[in-house]
């Protein structure tokens, strides 16, 4: 009887609790975005990489996409006819041109190398050093329309001329219905940079090597890379920490942050007779804030697809990856003689991250192994981001 | 030389040195008569596996974890060593230090140091108040302040891993009315124990009703609490406090920060039944509920987390002699809900993306009580804690002893 009330009791215990635990529903996490990452636009991003920000005023659609394509790559939009975007941004170099500066329409040399347009909707300010560039259709009023340097070299005396160019080419008219329907004249230059601030907006690169490894497929980056992948994120060589992040910079916005950090560096490139100074037309932010503590910082550029993209540095002044390793592996460049004589290992400016390494010739292999990794093929090739002219 | 094998050596000898002594079981509890105890507790664990941990960062999946909770691991490993030295004086003032390792963990500190007085108020007969201070584990369930060598497996509960951070150990004060079987308890935390974080806005309390009762062949402790806890810019330090190493690989923790209060309720009932003179049979249920609220954010990103977790075990254990055998099935039940633009992005960075996985775990255990200080012990645990399941075999010691009674 004591057996039997014993076996009762606790049988009744079992079940009672294990009711309780089993009843108690089932795991889930759900998610709820409030709308940020609602988009009418077929972004070409993998899985676990938020969408960049759209203006409200400008969303992403795909005729506007499309019809920037077009103006991108047509000479026609410049002053003289001779240059377009693509001019200094040529698809096979991740969109850079190659050169040590950008020459513009009427032959001027710009002051500073041709950025990549790789993942350009990611950065948190635009252009090398301007804090207050923060959207690409402000920005791009810059290479139509400056006068010092003159790079499109639109002004007053030909932005008919201009505009008349555009309405004369056929294939434009249905392109421009469609980007913007319900407008009577929608070919305005208030519209073509909407146009082209959508195409470029929508170059987004993240099918490289790396890419796939981080998406679980173990042999995609060689066995020198992953090394050098080790070195990058390490706290002995520091390169993570201006360049980090799935875009690997540190000036980064994507519809996810909600603290937009806009940082820029000084690198020890210059020290010019030891004072912190740049050359007198490159001196990075502080052109924009006159804060002497501002001398020589730039924003640290994306590094994907660098392989492409040399030479290197805001003024092209360094003509390879190797080359860079050993730049940040001695603290900065001493530069020994010249006008631009001084020693950028003690710029006083200098990013405390840059203090220099110790790295062998096969940690430099390595780690450039890992560099060219971030090189995505499919963006530099794929006819979604070609010349439509060709 | 792998600090495993130390600690293997180390133990060996300890054990051989000291197993003559006046041996006996004993722990948080010391007794009501004055004088001074000491006593130590060792419980050594081999595993043909260990738990799933992807690139060495141990996370139930849907948890955001922290404190004391790491996974066990292939091989040998020193599930806990302990020395505790009690004194109480004739007035009932008493105090407890206590300097332990848990977990594999490369370094001792000290588990507790705490003062208290027993008052039995004249005028109050049958009540008495005891008030606490000091480092010490909270008292609202007494799962919270049991380790591998007093528990009947070597693996520290599923639901006190993910809600407690295994277990709630930090600087505070008690006040408990006790009244017969029952007792009443209010503890107050600085926070430096997991979930809470100390300093402003940090902190935490619980308050506690427990009951206990013996008649003929049955024993009763059965017991109610809740607990809040507040906690600032908190991050997962279990990779990163002082003296924590846990192998040679390094362990990138998500840099996650939540700022917000987590309440947790928590009910238990434990029963034994006296069989005979040689057999019992005690039952064991814990259920833990955690309400989660309050902002989960990167160095840029931010969104709100509101969580309500439920978990729990059951436990039953016969024992015949100096044999037991005992079953332990467990369960976590997580539902999250993010909001925000970065809900989906920190939902994956934190892993609190639980692919609607329910956490489980069980166990089967055989203990041999070989003599009094010393038992061996094997378990078969059947791990579903993650999405992926895995099965492991321990086999492990557990060794007690009073030093000084």
């Amino acid at each position: 009887m004591k057996t039997w009330r014993a076996l009762c009791a606790g049988g009744g215990l079992l079940c009672l609790s294990a009711l309780s635990l089993v009843g108690c529903g089932s795991s889930s996490t759900s998610v709820d975005d409030g709308g940020a990452n609602d988009t009418a636009f077929a972004w070409a991003i993998r899985a676990g990489i938020p969408l960049p920000l759209e203006p409200e005023r400008n969303p992403m659609t795909e005729a506007k996409f499309q019809l920037g394509r077009h103006l991108f790559y047509d000479e026609r939009l410049s002053g003289n006819g001779t240059q377009s975007c693509a001019t200094c941004h040529h698809q096979d170099k991740a969109f850079t041109d190659g050169l040590v500066v950008a020459v513009g329409s009427t032959g001027q040399l710009h002051p500073r190398n041709s950025q990549t347009l790789t993942n350009v909707a990611y950065n948190a300010t635009l252009t090398w050093a301007n804090p207050a560039l923060i959207t690409l259709e402000a920005q791009m009023q810059t290479p139509l329309f400056s006068e010092d340097p003159i790079e499109q070299g639109i002004d007053e005396s030909n932005q008919d001329a201009v505009l008349q160019r555009i309405l004369d080419e056929p294939r434009y008219e249905p392109l421009f219905s469609d980007a913007f329907p319900n407008q009577g004249s929608p070919v305005t230059f208030a519209n073509i940079i909407d146009a082209i601030g959508s195409f470029v907006r929508g170059m987004t690169s993240f099918n490289s090597a790396f890419d796939h490894y981080q998406l679980g497929d173990d042999t995609a980056l060689s066995v020198s890379a992953k090394r050098g992948q080790v070195l990058f994120f390490s706290e002995d060589l520091e390169c993570f920490h201006c360049h980090g992040g799935y875009n690997f910079s540190d000036s980064n916005v994507d519809r996810s942050i909600a603290f937009v950090e806009r940082p820029f560096h000084n690198t020890g490139l210059y020290n010019i007779d030891g004072t912190g100074d740049f050359p007198a037309n490159n001196q990075g932010l502080f052109e924009a804030t006159g804060d002497p503590s501002d001398m020589g910082k730039f924003r640290a550029p994306t590094l994907r697809n660098i392989e492409l993209t040399a030479p290197y540095m805001h003024d092209g002044s360094i003509t390879s990856l190797e080359a860079v390793v050993d730049f940040y592996a001695a603290g900065g460049r001493n530069i020994e003689s010249g006008p631009n004589a001084g020693d950028g290992r003690l710029n006083p400016f200098k990013d405390s991250f840059v203090n220099g390494f110790a790295i062998t010739d096969q940690q430099k292999a390595d780690l450039i192994a890992f560099l060219h990794s971030l090189t995505d093929h499919e963006f530099v090739t794929t006819e979604r981001l070609s010349n439509p002219w060709e | 030389m792998k600090f495993s094998t130390l600690c293997s050596a180390a133990f060996v000898c300890l054990s051989v040195a000291i197993l003559s002594a006046n041996l006996s079981y004993a722990h948080g509890n010391m007794g009501e008569a004055p004088g001074t105890k000491a006593n130590a507790a060792i419980s050594a664990t081999w595993r043909d596996d260990g738990m799933l941990q992807p690139a060495g960062y141990w996370q139930i999946p849907g948890v955001l974890m922290g404190g004391e909770a790491f996974p066990v691991e292939q091989g040998f490993t020193v599930d806990e060593a302990r020395i505790s030295v009690y004194h109480r004086t004739t007035h009932d003032v008493f105090g407890l230090l206590q300097v332990s390792s848990h977990d594999g963990s490369s370094s001792a500190e000290i588990h507790h140091a705490f003062v208290g007085v027993d008052l039995r108020p004249q005028s109050l007969d049958d009540i008495r108040f005891t008030v606490v201070a000091g480092r010490m584990v909270a008292d609202m369930t007494p799962a919270n302040g049991e380790h591998a060598s007093d528990r009947l497996f070597s693996e520290a509960p599923l639901a006190l891993d993910a809600f407690l951070g295994r277990q709630l150990n930090d600087d505070g004060a008690r006040l408990a009315v006790s009244y017969g079987g029952l007792q009443l308890g209010v503890e107050s935390w600085n926070g430096n124990a997991f979930p809470a974080t100390s300093g402003a806005d940090g902190g935490s309390y619980d308050v506690y009703l427990h009951y206990r009762n013996r008649s003929q062949h049955w024993n009763w402790f059965a017991g109610l609490w809740w607990l809040q806890a507040d906690a600032l810019a908190r991050t997962d330090t279990r990779y990163s406090a002082d003296g924590h190493q846990h192998g040679t690989a390094v362990v990138e923790v998500p840099q996650i920060w939540f700022d917000g209060r987590s309440d947790l309720g928590g009910a238990f009932l434990r029963v034994g039944y006296e069989w005979s003179e040689l057999t019992q049979m005690n039952f064991e249920i814990q259920y833990l509920q955690a309400d989660v609220e309050g902002d989960l954010r990167d160095e840029t990103r931010t969104t709100e987390w509101i969580a309500e977790d439920n978990g729990g075990w059951i436990q039953a254990s016969v024992e015949h002699g100096n044999h037991t055998v005992g079953l332990r099935w467990e369960k976590l039940v997580l539902e999250n809900q993010l909001i925000g633009a970065a809900a989906d992005a920190l939902a994956t960075l934190s892993g609190l993306s639980n692919q609607d996985h329910d956490p489980e775990r069980s166990t089967l255990t055989y203990q041999w009580q070989v003599k009094p200080s010393l038992a061996l012990r094997l378990e078969a645990i059947e791990d579903d804690i993650q999405v992926e399941s895995v099965q492991r075999l321990a086999v492990g010691v557990v060794w007690q002893a009073d030093l000084l009674d």
